[in-house]
């Protein structure tokens, strides 16, 4: 079903844009111009944007309409235990409603303390489902999963990633095994988040923020909030074959935690220290999330190794300066075709086919010659 | 395989006319797109070619009024292609100027059970989930007002409300593919 294959991201965007534009129509009855531009933006940027604007426009309508033909719909929920669960009507607007006029100030409390128990027998019972072993969540090459975890945070997956998640009632622990992950974590003072890529210790309050594992280093993009890396414990003793210098700066600096804030970045080469946070592009560090890939001031070789990552049929750059030549752009990870237009305009290039049915990419006959 | 795209359709458009259109009767025209959504075979095709002709569209056309832009164009494309699959190609868009409540062609009784598959899809949500969605749909609250209410933040009611509505989606797709409902909790 295609529909497994929308990111979270983009019905959380949707669903706002429904909500912005509703509640910015003024008394003209029309969004303010800013509001339309960007919306405007959004929805150019990609089909599947569209189609998911377009899937919540007609979900919001049916849940209107089913919800108008049976008004003591929330009297009907099934009420397993009126302790534990929270009960709708007891949250009624302040607004005028057309259904059940109660007054609001006593019933919020209750609303509250119901709330609050209804969240902790459902965080209770998803928990005890992950009492056994670990799971691990894995993707196949082109493939993205977005899973909910026991504690209300989410994970999204990229391209052939794993991940191993164990989520108990004192810790929150995910291992990046290979690939990579953004993840949205749901506050939880009493329980610390934390993501291992490796001897990388990655510890985040209520936070979203994007983990590379790549065969060299670990890059960690923060997109909001804080976190913080360190090193686990046990691995802090330098790798013998360092020099001694290094290892020495290796260990003091490792040592030290790093603390990243939204919008910034950090690699951290596998066993030495993590290298001082930059600037992120949180728009490049997250595009994998709505399977873009945005390039800037890249190399075609890089952005080749990009996507290779996504497609079974690889690209192979055999001219080492084509290889080298830098450019800018946004391209879709499902259509490597499109990045060999995009080369075929920069250069006259010729495209031979493997035995494996792979592309090599040579520079035109001419330049050869 | 895309469907060659047509653009003649977004063209006739203009940007005051979908305006006024939507100003309206915002209802209504909610609703004749929710029922030709649901009919529509694949809505990442439909949407496919609603993108292509908001690419042409010019720009200050369709920042005016974005959102009536994109339903007029949707309820186009879905037309067109219903009116070309049944080898109609009477189709005009001046049918489309007089849409009216009564114009759905999947009658009352299918309305009917598409609610209560709605219902029932509402009533598998996760307590959370459900709670952001009925006050934020059905009682009209702003993501503001729902956090408030559920005494937890705005950006958690964000989330909470979105992964309802993908729950929603996937259960509600099951049910218009005749298969029953999927475990959309996977």
């Amino acid at each position: 079903m295609t529909d497994n294959s929308v990111p979270i991201e983009v019905t959380e965007a949707a669903a706002h844009w429904l909500d912005r534009l509703r509640s910015a129509q003024g008394s003209d009855g029309a969004p303010l111009a800013r509001l339309r531009n960007e919306f405007a933006d959004w929805l150019l940027r990609s089909p599947v944007h569209v189609a998911e604007f377009l899937r919540l426009s007609a979900l919001e309508t049916d849940l209107i309409q089913a919800l108008q033909t049976r008004p003591d719909w929330d009297a009907a929920l099934p009420v397993p235990d009126t302790a534990k669960v929270l009960r709708l009507s007891e949250l009624a607007p302040e607004r005028p409603r057309p259904f059940a006029p109660r007054t609001v100030k006593t019933r919020r409390r209750w609303a509250m303390a119901a709330a609050a128990a209804g969240f902790a027998a459902t965080a209770w019972l998803l928990q005890s489902t992950f009492r056994a072993d670990p799971p691990t969540v894995a993707t196949a090459l082109g493939e993205q999963r977005s899973i909910l975890l026991a504690d209300g945070s989410t994970m999204m997956l990229n391209t052939s990633s794993a991940a191993r998640i164990r989520i108990t009632s004192e810790t929150r622990q995910l291992d990046l095994l290979r690939g990579e992950m953004l993840v949205d974590v749901a506050k939880d003072a009493a329980r610390p988040f934390r993501v291992l890529s490796g001897d990388l210790v990655i510890e985040a309050a209520g936070t979203r923020f994007n983990i590379h594992r790549r065969a060299d280093a670990t890059v960690v993009t923060v997109i909001e909030g804080r976190v913080l890396l360190d090193r686990r414990l046990s691995e802090r003793t330098p790798t013998p074959g360092m020099v001694a210098d290094g290892a020495r700066a290796s260990v003091a600096t490792a040592t030290k935690r790093l603390e990243l804030s939204g919008g910034q970045q950090a690699a951290v080469p596998a066993g030495a220290a993590p290298v001082e946070p930059v600037p992120a592009n949180l728009e490049r560090a997250t595009a994998w999330t709505e399977r873009r890939l945005v390039f800037e001031h890249e190399t075609v070789g890089d952005i080749t190794a990009q996507f290779n990552r996504y497609n079974h049929s690889r690209l192979l750059i055999a001219d080492v300066g084509l290889a080298s030549r830098q450019i800018t752009g946004v391209l879709d990870v499902n259509d490597p075709d499109a990045f060999v237009a995009l080369l075929e305009e920069l250069d006259s290039i010729e495209v031979r086919l493997t035995p494996e049915g792979h592309r090599e990419i040579w520079l035109g006959s001419r330049r050869r010659e | 395989m895309r469907r060659q795209a047509r653009f003649e359709a977004a063209g006739k458009i203009s940007a005051t006319e979908a305006g006024e259109w939507f100003e309206r009767s915002r209802c209504l025209i909610r609703q004749a797109l929710a029922q030709r959504l649901n009919r529509a075979a694949d809505i990442d095709d439909l949407a496919q070619e609603v993108y292509l002709r908001l690419l042409r569209v010019p720009r200050p056309d369709l920042v005016r009024n974005p959102q009536a832009y994109l339903y007029r164009v949707a309820i186009n494309v879905a037309e067109e292609w219903r009116a070309r699959a049944a080898q109609s190609c009477d189709h005009s868009s001046e049918a489309l100027q007089n849409l009216s409540a009564h114009d759905d062609l999947e009658g009352d009784a299918s309305q009917h059970q598409r609610a209560q598959a709605v219902q029932r899809a509402l009533e598998a949500l996760p307590d959370a989930s459900r709670t952001a969605v009925v006050l934020h749909v059905r009682d009209g609250m702003t993501y503001e007002e729902v956090a408030q209410h559920m005494g937890v933040s705005r950006r958690a009611v964000k989330r909470y409300v979105a992964k309802g509505y993908a729950a929603l989606r996937l259960r509600l797709d099951a049910f218009a593919s005749g298969s029953g409902f999927a475990d959309a909790d996977r």
